[in-house]
């Protein structure tokens, strides 16, 4: 008896760690793990970038009223430097043809900022580097879940949006959770707060769109219609969940966007 | 300083309102708890917040269906929190099977279950009982013990039961209101899930798990 037990735990614990082995080694947990961490470089590089405005406006106030992109600003402040460096041509570089350039180096010359000092600017342009660094991770990991969305469920995807596609799924839980979503609950993916908020109360209205608020196709139509417009595509959407875990890698996304089209042509 | 433990159940130790368990694998702790030494004998603190049959017994829960030797099912293991302490009383004579459908929290059960003898992990889910039945080779359990936050917990429970349970065993089963109803009237949530067991148990005791647990109760039962 003692021996059968210990063997049926050697084989329990075996089987067990070949399922987690198996899980691990699914596609859709990568994704769902990939987008947590793009949630989370966004917030990140936005607190390090405040900081860093904050920073840096004391030394010149003026350049954050005219450059609202805090990517382009940090670039700034890491490739120029103090504002005495600033120059039409070396603004011109950085941001493209904007038409801003003349009016930062206006402001730079007349700017009320106080001096900084050397060592101050660098732990300022440091700081500045790591949050572009993080912003540039974001742009690969963006990319990374878009190339891989597009391989486990290639028509959700191409109506979804890589990323609002990947959302939608780490949100259901997986490939075939998403797979098993009505479309109704699709439609109030992420926002699930409001919607037992509504439920608890009756007074709070209920939420028309979760996630694919974000969508084009919603963002398109006007205000009144959104509501449409999000069950339409959250309709299509379930079906392409479906299509793409128990079809038979059939493309039927194509019928499905210029469906969406004429649907958004009518709700405008 | 002299310790006074008192043992409130087999195996199961109070002191200054905080309740212990021998440690059946001594210097490792399981969850980050307090370690406890005494006469050579090492006790791990059973911590109230974290595992729901500690809260209970916290809670004036009146008997203990597990003791040294007991075989054990536990439906929803998680990561083992509660399921280490069972391991600790029932010691190298029980028996005890965790379940749990979530690949990922077995990740750190499997490590405990290589550490402690009298602990199986079973990845399935609970409401197909028969897919572990095997693995219990026809064995009752002395408990059959559930904690899982699905809205059909009474159902999962009694199923669980048809394979597992004979006349006289005990069951746990712990009972979350919000995750059966969010909206409906938490009382009478746990009127219904409860109701469902009485053709087949006789509820002795209903402990409410306040305030470690919100909306939680925790009942303890008899196969009739």
């Amino acid at each position: 008896m003692a021996r059968d037990i210990s063997q049926l735990r050697k084989q329990l614990i075996n089987r067990a760690k070949k399922q987690v082995q198996v899980r691990y080694s699914e596609k859709d947990v990568h994704i769902i793990r990939a987008i947590s961490v793009l949630g989370d470089l966004d917030n990140s590089f936005n607190l390090l970038a405040e900081n860093a405005i904050e920073w840096y406006g004391g030394h010149f106030p003026e350049l954050h009223s005219i450059i609202r992109d805090n990517e382009t600003y940090l670039r700034i402040v890491k490739e120029i430097g103090e504002k005495e460096k600033i120059s039409e041509k070396n603004i011109l570089k950085i941001l493209g043809e904007s038409g801003k350039e003349k009016k930062v180096e206006e402001k730079a010359k007349k700017s009320m900022g106080s001096p900084i000092q050397k060592k101050t600017l660098e732990e300022l342009q440091l700081l500045a580097s790591n949050a572009l660094a993080l912003k540039s991770e974001r742009k690969k990991l963006q990319e990374f879940i878009e190339k891989e969305m597009e391989k486990i469920a290639p028509n959700f995807s191409k109506i979804a949006g890589g990323v609002l596609g990947a959302r939608l799924m780490a949100n259901a839980g997986g490939l075939k959770q998403l797979a098993m979503v009505p479309a109704s609950t699709m439609q109030l993916l992420g926002a699930e707060k409001a919607l037992f908020r509504h439920l608890k109360n009756k007074k709070s209205k209920g939420p028309k769109y979760g996630f694919i608020y974000g969508h084009t196709l919603v963002k398109q139509v006007p205000g009144k219609n959104k509501g449409k417009a999000a069950r339409s595509l959250a309709s299509k959407l379930a079906l392409a969940a479906r299509a793409d875990y128990f079809g038979n890698k059939k493309d039927v996304s194509k019928e499905m966007l210029a469906d969406l089209e004429k649907r958004a042509a009518e709700l405008k | 300083m002299v310790f006074v433990l008192e043992e409130i159940f087999p195996e199961v130790f109070e002191h200054e309102n905080k309740i212990f368990t021998k440690n059946l694998v001594p210097g490792v702790k399981v969850y980050g708890e307090r370690l406890l030494k005494i006469d050579n004998v090492e006790y791990r603190q059973w911590d109230f917040f974290r595992s729901k049959l500690a809260a209970a017994i916290k809670n004036g829960l009146t008997e203990m269906p597990i003791r040294k030797g007991s075989t054990v099912l536990y439906l929803g293991a998680a990561e083992g929190t509660t399921l280490s302490h069972v391991s600790d009383i029932i010691g190298e004579t029980g028996l005890a099977f965790g379940v749990d459908i979530s690949e990922r929290v077995m990740r750190k059960f499997i490590g405990m279950c290589e550490q402690r003898k009298n602990v199986m992990p079973v990845i399935e889910d609970a409401r197909k009982p028969w897919t572990y039945k095997a693995f219990l080779e026809g064995k009752k359990v002395d408990l059959l013990f559930q904690d899982v936050a699905q809205s059909d917990q009474s159902r999962i429970f009694l199923k669980n039961t048809e394979y597992f349970l004979e006349k006289g065993s005990a069951g746990m089963l712990v009972v979350k209101a919000k995750s059966i109803s969010q909206q409906s009237d938490v009382g009478s949530v746990f009127g219904k899930e409860l109701g469902a067991l009485t053709e087949q148990f006789k509820i002795k005791q209903v402990v409410n798990l306040k305030p470690f647990e919100k909306d939680h109760v925790l009942a303890l039962c008899k196969k009739l």
